[in-house]
């Protein structure tokens, strides 16, 4: 993986002293709450409803067990003793205190993390598929596109105060498990006929309040040419997207009123403008960045071995966990691991420091000490040999790791929702907790199958319900929480946005609600059908009979 | 309001422009909007230096046509984190303008670094500025990741180039 060289980890440490003197300053009460806000934000740190939430960046998802050690050590020291991954595979504390927050950055700083843009009206983190570098249908690993993206949107002069924030995702395999067409730029990874790797750039996709998937509005661009393409994207939004409204301010809306052809045209000519020599540089730093992902010294394994076999044949359990979380690798005799951070009951993408630790060290011992996060708030192994994988799930069972429902129903993705969030309008995490306890049962789990459910706790759909098979979101009826579902969303590379089926349901009614869904697929799906084939086939109306009766 | 360059006070010898402007030896240049600079540009005296204040939603491609008549451009700042004025400073300096870029509006230390990188040079801020605490800001993070338009920050890409060549 990526490490900092002397530049980078004194870019970040000098970054951490500018904000101690801010925090300062703050303190001392010589800078406003007003004026203080903008420059916390781009440094993660959010006033939620009981306290500072700082979100810390965890740049394309790659972890390194070094840097999950220290994770675990700051959720311990500043944090009650836990974390929560996000659907933009960061990290959020719940409970720092502004006065420790220095500190965090520092000692985030020591193993070459930060927290830098991980909110406020700029360049995000840049996010990827979680299996990079070692999927078995990948074009090229999309990492090092990624750390060079990272690099030049960092603390980058012209795009730190945007309209509105702006989300980055990269994919280098056709099959999309980043969602990119949800993001402000998304890009795809693509090989033309003569051999040359090139981006295909999509822009205007977003959730929120007014959901689009993105359009793509350049079909093939060279790797020296994207940091300029992106640039040029960048600039036209940052000089013609809305100010005056932030809910119309993202990028989708710009596309939506201004039309992708009219658009692509003012982003040619100020792409056209771009000084061509600047791409020898940044070809230069990418070639410099890619020595960091070289595949790993792999050890010459076969795929299957008897040992797997016989334990795979010798407890029913660690099948079932083989054939839902683990997925196929690259490399003969290697597999990706899959670790669900959604047991039945409970909060989605919370791991506990001992959790933490566990995979840290679980990471040294099979997996090269290297970790992914997933933006269906799960943690990876990438680098697990496929004779080890039965040790490996012991240990994950023993500390409640082990379990079996990656892409399965109970596989939950949910914001935080009321219970931290300022702007929520309905609790989140109760609702995923009903729901995996009416399909707590492995056998009905499988027999539904490949299934998402997303939950947002409000319109801002931090927990990305339209693109969920099955979308929840909360709301206030006054004073009431109550649920709105949606059907047929898709993430990945058909994505889609799911339709509303009509009233909503009740905190009460809701787990029931998503139960009928379901028993409407079991009893219209063909052969091999999973849910959102089923949806495809049959539509909306037998779903909505369903739940609120004949028309 | 004072204006500095530099870190440090400075005149300001630029006057908007009015029909009955009298010139005299304290007027170093007449700042224009883009409307008025086509009609009357041409009506000073060639002793006279020309600038022109944009708005944030004028084109900078709009002056592109001037650039070597130019000495000033003065771009707004509405609120600080309105960043418009960025890229039109990026723009403009892309286009080859070499004359002064001055911030005014919503002018505050914790953008000046942004400011400087993006290429502007003068910066219209209240009288009472403690100055030293712009100095300490400028220079903080003296590198960069990205496109930078002011000598004294370095760009980490050069910089790591040198360094392997």
């Amino acid at each position: 993986m990526y490490r900092y060289d002397e530049f980078d980890a004194e870019f970040v440490k000098q970054r951490v002293d500018q904000f101690r003197d801010q925090v300062q300053r703050r303190v001392a009460g010589e800078l406003t709450e007003d004026e203080f806000k903008p420059l916390r934000l781009m440094n993660g740190l959010y006033l939620q409803l009981h306290a500072y939430m700082l979100r810390v960046a965890i740049p394309y998802g790659t972890l390194s067990a070094t840097q999950m050690y220290k994770l675990a050590d700051i959720a311990d020291k500043y944090d009650k003793g836990y974390g929560h991954f996000t659907t933009r595979q960061n990290i959020q504390f719940n409970w720092p205190k502004l006065n420790d927050v220095p500190d965090i950055l520092e000692e985030l700083a020591s193993v070459e993390m930060h927290a830098i843009q991980t909110s406020g009206n700029c360049i995000r983190n840049v996010t990827t598929d979680q299996w990079a570098g070692v999927a078995a249908d990948e074009i090229e690993d999309p990492r090092p596109v990624c750390e060079l993206i990272r690099q030049w949107s960092t603390l980058n002069p012209e795009f730190a105060y945007l309209p509105r924030k702006f989300k980055i995702a990269v994919t280098g395999s056709s099959n999309d498990r980043a969602a990119v067409k949800a993001h402000d730029i998304g890009i795809i990874t693509h090989k033309n006929e003569n051999g040359d790797i090139g981006y295909e750039i999509l822009i205007g996709g977003g959730l929120g309040r007014t959901p689009f998937i993105g359009k793509t509005v350049k079909k093939f661009v060279g790797k020296d040419r994207l940091l300029a393409y992106i640039e040029a994207v960048m600039r036209v939004y940052n000089l013609q997207g809305r100010r005056d409204n932030k809910y119309k301010a993202r990028i989708k809306i710009l596309t939506h009123e201004t039309g992708i052809e009219k658009l692509s045209e003012m982003i040619e000519r100020e792409f056209e403008r771009i000084d061509k020599a600047q791409g020898e540089l940044e070809l230069a730093e990418l070639n410099r960045i890619e020595s960091y992902f070289e595949p790993p010294q792999y050890s010459s394994e076969q795929d299957d071995s008897t040992a797997l076999q016989q334990s795979l044949e010798a407890n029913e359990q660690f099948n079932y966990w083989y054939n839902t979380n683990v997925a196929k690798h690259q490399q003969p005799g290697y597999a990706i691991v899959n670790i669900s951070l959604k047991p039945i009951e409970g909060i989605p993408g919370d791991a506990t420091s001992a959790q933490m630790r566990l995979v840290a060290q679980l990471a040294e011992q099979f997996s090269l000490s290297e970790i992914r996060v997933t933006h269906e708030q799960n943690l990876v192994l990438p680098y697990v040999k496929q004779a080890d994988l039965f040790t490996l799930w012991q240990q994950l069972e023993q500390h409640d790791l082990g379990n079996s429902n990656l892409g399965l129903i109970t596989d939950i993705i949910a914001c935080p929702g009321l219970d931290y969030c300022a702007l929520a309008t309905a609790r989140s995490i109760p609702i995923a907790q009903k729901i995996s306890k009416v399909f707590a049962d492995r056998r009905k789990q499988q027999d539904i199958g490949k299934l998402q459910i997303n939950i947002s706790g409000c319109i801002n759909a931090c927990g990305h319900h339209h693109v969920g098979n099955i979308g929840i979101l909360g709301l206030d009826k006054k004073g009431e929480e109550y649920y709105q579902i949606t059907l047929g969303g898709n993430a990945d590379e058909n994505a889609a946005i799911g339709k509303i089926t009509g009233p909503g349901f009740s905190k009460d009614e809701i787990a029931g609600a998503v139960e009928t869904v379901v028993n409407t697929y079991i009893e219209n799906r063909q052969t091999d059908e999973n849910f959102i084939q089923t949806h495809s086939r049959i539509g909306d109306v037998p779903f909505k009979e369903a739940l609120y009766g004949p028309n | 309001m004072a204006l500095i360059k530099d870190h440090q006070f400075i005149e300001d010898r630029w006057v908007y422009y009015e029909p009955d402007l009298e010139p005299n030896d304290q007027i170093q240049g007449v700042i224009f909007n883009l409307q008025n600079f086509t009609a009357c540009s041409h009506n000073i005296p060639q002793s006279l230096q020309l600038g022109i204040k944009l708005a944030n939603h004028d084109p900078a491609a709009a002056i592109q046509q001037y650039i070597n008549q130019l000495k000033l451009v003065i771009l707004q700042f509405p609120a600080f984190a309105d960043g418009r004025a960025y890229s039109q400073a990026q723009s403009l300096r892309q286009f080859g303008f070499d004359g002064e870029i001055r911030a005014t509006g919503n002018v505050l230390v914790d953008q000046y670094a942004f400011m400087l990188q993006c290429g502007f040079t003068s910066f219209e801020i209240p009288n009472n500025t403690d100055l030293e605490e712009w100095k300490n800001a400028a220079r903080i993070i003296p590198t960069t990741y990205s496109r930078t338009q002011a000598k004294n920050y370095s760009h980490i890409w050069n910089l790591r180039k040198v360094l392997s060549s």
